[in-house]
């Protein structure tokens, strides 16, 4: 019987790492090809080089695209995280008809097809008369983002403890106030975590995106996309190491915060109980 | 923080202090507002395309008319995109289930510092750019690549097969990015399952397998619907996938609104197949919430 056990659970071990393996053999060959020295890759490794590196490096479109995302990123994660952060508070502490399609609604674009989203803002911009601009970037990817703060923000919400707020207004704070100084350096680990996430997302968007660009607003998930069109070139590869090293690490550190909020609460929990 | 104290502001609070409902909604306002102003709002304009006609040069002509939708059912390409969209959708769901289940039940059943390494590990890919694993899959499954070349080195094939612009390399590269959207919900269905149960079936005599299936997996349905749910509606909408990965014939339904909104500028008829894919996206969310109840969804995945 014991041994019967022994050898379930090791199968389901077995598939596991299995699955593991699938989801990572991708984000490994990109890394291990981009020391590739010939420009067509192959299998098995002719050597290492480091010299798609250097090329990258003196790319200057390839680096001001980069620079493009990262900026875009920072902005739409800005505001992704005001207007989710806001969002999350409402809909957490308010009792109305409708709650949950209101919810559906703001989630609706992390599931609709980023083609849905992409169309619809430039159907906008186009009836009003507005020209593409990094401006209307940041807006439709503070859409795209938004609802991710929302989700961290409000799962955080749930738990939290109101009875500091009365403690704040009692003592002569009004709303605001409240909110600024009491509410928000409670909830912030979760919404720096909610923005992460946006910037993440922002990064890497391409489906939406390619609706709302110009030549001049390049995002690098553009660039690389006609890249691999036109050229073929393992500086593609070394973008996606880059690219795998900061995704890696942005949520990584998210989750961190996250975590470590979550071990204070506890902490403080089972020293009132 | 002077300004906080200032009259304009104590007097709005003290309006909206009056009206509870107002206080309570107002944080509401600016995603209500951005949802509808670029997303909800365009969508009317897109429907109002959907009936004009393309003029020269891509203008549009406003009219009101179903030729673009007649246009549309009657072309066969455009329908097999739709009906392929679909297929793809249903095959990658049904990967992601069977590949999907026995991780996340065996995540949920570790008791160890492990689980925690495990699930972070499985979320490392879900933020990996998906631009640049889709690409990937051009490396390893390319004709140079190390599975043609292991095939090969092995002598289980003459030749490296062709794999990529395939619906299998399609199917492949979508299952890859879908999978933690499976795993996730199932595990943290099984995750939350009352333990006590399935010690009682055990003391009552049942063998393991047999509290797997009378116990466990009716219990995961809610996680597995979840996922269900997601991975079809998510897939049957992917663009890059199919664009990267799949040859002429594996044209999916996003790919057919880009093209006619960013390359052939027929925005009208864009917008018809746009409003299609709409249509059929509401019309499964509504018949899994007959079936299933998404309202039971929501909360399994209530982390």
């Amino acid at each position: 019987m014991a041994r019967r056990r022994r050898v379930r659970v090791n199968f389901l071990l077995l598939v596991t790492l299995l699955t593991y393996f699938f989801l990572f053999l991708p984000i490994f060959v990109v890394i291990l090809m981009s020391f590739h020295p010939h420009s067509v890759v192959s299998f098995p490794m002719p050597g290492y080089t480091l010299k798609w590196y250097k090329a990258f490096w003196e790319d200057k479109p390839l680096i001001d695209s980069l620079m493009n995302s990262v900026f875009l990123g920072f902005c739409s994660s800005l505001l992704a995280g005001v207007v989710g952060t806001l969002a999350a508070m409402g809909f957490v502490r308010s009792q109305f008809k409708g709650k949950q399609v209101f919810g559906a609604i703001v989630l609706s674009p992390m599931i609709l097809s980023g083609i849905i989203t992409g169309i619809a803002l430039l159907s906008f911009i186009t009836a009003i008369h507005v020209y593409k601009s990094f401006t209307i970037l940041v807006m439709g990817h503070t859409l795209l983002t938004f609802p991710y703060v929302f989700l961290v923000v409000q799962t955080q919400l749930y738990g939290f403890d109101r009875s500091i707020e009365e403690a704040s207004m009692s003592l002569g704070a009004n709303e605001i106030e409240t909110f600024f100084y009491v509410t928000l350096p409670n909830i912030l680990p979760s919404i720096i975590a909610g923005m992460l996430f946006a910037f993440t997302i922002s990064i890497d968007e391409f489906v939406a995106t390619q609706c709302w660009v110009t030549p001049s607003t390049e995002t690098i998930p553009i660039k690389i996309f006609s890249m691999l069109r036109f050229e073929v070139t393992p500086k593609v590869n070394v973008l996606g190491t880059i690219i795998v090293a900061v995704t890696i690490t942005l949520p990584l550190l998210a989750e961190r915060l996250v975590a470590r909020r979550m071990g204070v609460k506890l902490a403080r929990q089972r020293t009132t109980a | 923080m002077r300004i906080l104290r200032s009259k304009p502001v104590v007097w709005l609070l003290l309006y909206i202090r009056k009206r509870k409902k107002i206080k309570s909604l107002l944080p509401l306002v600016p995603s209500a507002v951005w949802v509808a102003l670029f997303l909800f709002v365009p969508l009317v304009i897109i429907f109002l395309y959907s009936l004009s006609i393309r003029g020269e040069g891509g203008t549009i002509v406003a009219s009101f008319g179903l030729q673009n939708y007649k246009h549309f059912w009657t072309t066969p390409i455009y329908t097999r995109t739709v009906f392929k969209s679909l297929v793809i959708g249903f095959e990658v769901t049904f990967i992601c289930l069977i590949v999907g289940y026995l991780p996340g039940y065996f995540l949920a059943r570790l008791r160890s510092v492990r689980r925690v390494f495990l699930i972070i590990l499985l979320i490392i890919p879900f933020w990996t750019s998906i631009i640049i694993r889709t690409y990937s899959w051009i490396l390893i499954l390319g004709t140079q690549g190390p599975i043609n070349y292991y095939l090969v080195k092995w002598g289980l094939i003459d030749q490296p097969i062709r794999f990529l612009y395939s619906e299998f390399a399609v199917i492949l590269g979508l299952v890859h990015i879908m999978l933690p959207f499976m795993i996730l919900p199932i595990f943290t269905c099984i995750d939350r399952m009352d333990q006590s149960l399935l010690d009682a079936s055990k003391s009552l005599g049942a063998g393991n397998i047999r509290t797997f299936f009378e116990i466990t997996f009716p219990l995961s349905l809610p996680g597995v619907s979840a996922g269900c749910l997601l991975v079809f509606i998510i897939s049957v909408g992917a663009f890059l996938t199919p664009a990267m990965l799949g040859g002429p014939k594996d044209m999916m339904i996003a790919m057919l609104i880009q093209q006619n909104f960013l390359m052939l500028f027929d925005w009208p008829f864009g917008s018809a197949a746009a409003i299609v894919y709409l249509i059929l996206i509401v019309f499964v969310v509504f018949l899994f919430n007959k079936m299933v109840g998404l309202d039971k969804i929501w909360l399994s995945t209530q982390g």
